[in-house]
């Protein structure tokens, strides 16, 4: 029999828990966030003069900077949730963690909910 | 807290075993800690003491024998035994990029405590151990026993019927250790189990917890603190030399003889010192130290493993 404590589900304890540390690192946020942007800038200019070069006569280059960017940063925000792991081994909490009540799949969602929420 | 229901044991250990390649970690453990019983549990680096504690937190699996909470087998539903219990592992364990009330709320929040409530409850367990004044402080900035009462304070603000907390003091300063055993001991009475490793056995005597001593994976006494003290607990008269200490003579007829240490369990510790310091003389041999051990756990745990707790020292300068 498992009666868990009523109350708040330990996903949400462990994402609200996930933003206060990511809110910490600010560097690594602004850069997650901003760096997209300022990227799509620069090359958009450059995807639009290529893909017209070629033969698309009506490209803006969104076409492929954003699918580009996407998958990139993307990747970039799995490395994040994945260091957001060996962070909670490096401070000594991933064993208080295990032991709580969370279970693993609540522990892995309250880690990727913030990071694809942004 | 303290509505745990009317069965009396909450953990229950049986013929639990643990090797790590040939190395036998735990052999044939029984335990029953009750409700509102604080069980002590002592023994040398290397006795398994941790292997134990994080078997019942379900973070290693048993070679055998079985682990109940609450009646719930560890193994089978490590979830159910989850929610009852709350753990203060051996290594400091705190998030510290945040403030310490955050780290608070976390796991006053993983506790099932939400909203007022949550922030009540860190407050509470601030208070408690004096860490008010330093709630919004980063949890890196704190001081040495500022970052341990934090750590304990993180397993100790759930309603866990069971704490198991793995020498939550290491390392910590007078003061902090005298914080924490209050809490623990308003826990206990409040009606949670307790298993306290430590090694500081005054902190057990100041408990008047309930001892389990393993050593090379057994346990190899148990029983109430001054209990212990009143049956097993002769005082012990131990003489340092330079160089090997004597073996014959009547002095040390009774002696046991470890290296350069003679030790002698007597009822008449003065008289038996002041003889043996006047037959060491006698021989021209040099006595470094002499120490009498009056009867206190650390007697007990003397005859019992057959060498000194190995944080009598540290807790000597203490």
């Amino acid at each position: 029999m498992n009666t868990r404590t009523a109350g708040m589900p330990a996903s949400l304890a462990i994402t609200r828990q996930s933003v206060r540390t990511m809110r910490a690192e600010l560097g690594s946020l602004i850069s997650l966030v901003a760096m997209p942007a300022i990227l799509m800038m620069v090359f958009l200019p450059i995807a639009k003069d290529a893909l017209r070069q070629s033969g698309f006569r009506h490209a803006t280059g969104a076409e492929q900077v954003v699918p580009g960017m996407t998958v990139g940063f993307g990747l970039f925000l799995l490395g994040f949730v994945a260091f957001g792991f060996m962070s909670e081994r490096q401070w000594g909490t991933w064993d208080r963690l295990r032991a709580s009540r969370a279970r693993p799949w609540e522990v892995v969602v309250g880690k990727l909910v913030p990071a694809f929420g942004r | 807290m303290g509505d745990f229901g009317d069965s009396a044991a909450v953990l229950e250990v049986a013929s639990l075993a643990k090797s790590y390649g040939d190395v036998h970690a735990l052999v044939d453990v029984d335990l029953v800690v009750e409700r509102g019983e604080v069980v002590g549990l002592l023994g040398p680096n290397g006795a398994g003491k941790t292997t134990l504690v994080s078997i019942v937190a379900g973070l290693r699996s048993p070679d055998s024998g079985t682990v109940l909470v609450d009646g719930i087998d560890v193994v089978r539903d490590p979830d159910g035994v989850h929610s009852r219990i709350a753990l203060a592992p051996q290594e400091l364990g705190i998030y510290p990029t945040i403030s310490a009330r955050e780290n608070l709320l976390f796991f006053a929040e993983l506790a099932g405590f939400r909203g007022k409530t949550a922030r009540q409850r860190v407050e509470q367990v601030a208070k408690s151990l004096n860490l008010t004044d330093k709630l919004d402080a980063r949890a890196e900035s704190l001081s040495g026993g500022q970052k341990r009462r934090l750590h304990a304070g993180m397993a100790l603000i759930g309603t866990g019927e069971l704490l198991l907390l793995d020498e939550p003091t290491a390392g910590a300063d007078v003061e902090t250790r005298a914080q924490l055993l209050e809490v623990v001991r308003e826990r206990a009475a409040a009606g949670a189990a307790v298993v306290y490793s430590t090694h500081y056995l005054h902190e057990i005597e100041q408990l008047a917890a309930n001892v389990a001593i393993l050593d090379g994976g057994r346990i190899v006494v148990r029983g109430p603190c001054q209990e212990l003290i009143a049956a097993r607990g002769t005082s012990i008269v131990e003489l340092a030399f330079d160089g090997e200490p004597p073996h014959d003579g009547a002095a040390f007829a009774n002696a046991e003889v470890h290296g350069d240490v003679a030790r002698f369990a007597t009822s008449t510790p003065d008289e038996v010192a002041a003889a043996a310091m006047r037959a060491a003389m006698a021989d021209g041999l040099n006595v470094r130290r002499l120490e009498i051990i009056r009867p206190s756990l650390e007697t007990v745990y003397l005859s019992v493993v057959g060498r000194r707790y190995e944080g009598a020292a540290a807790e000597a300068e203490l």
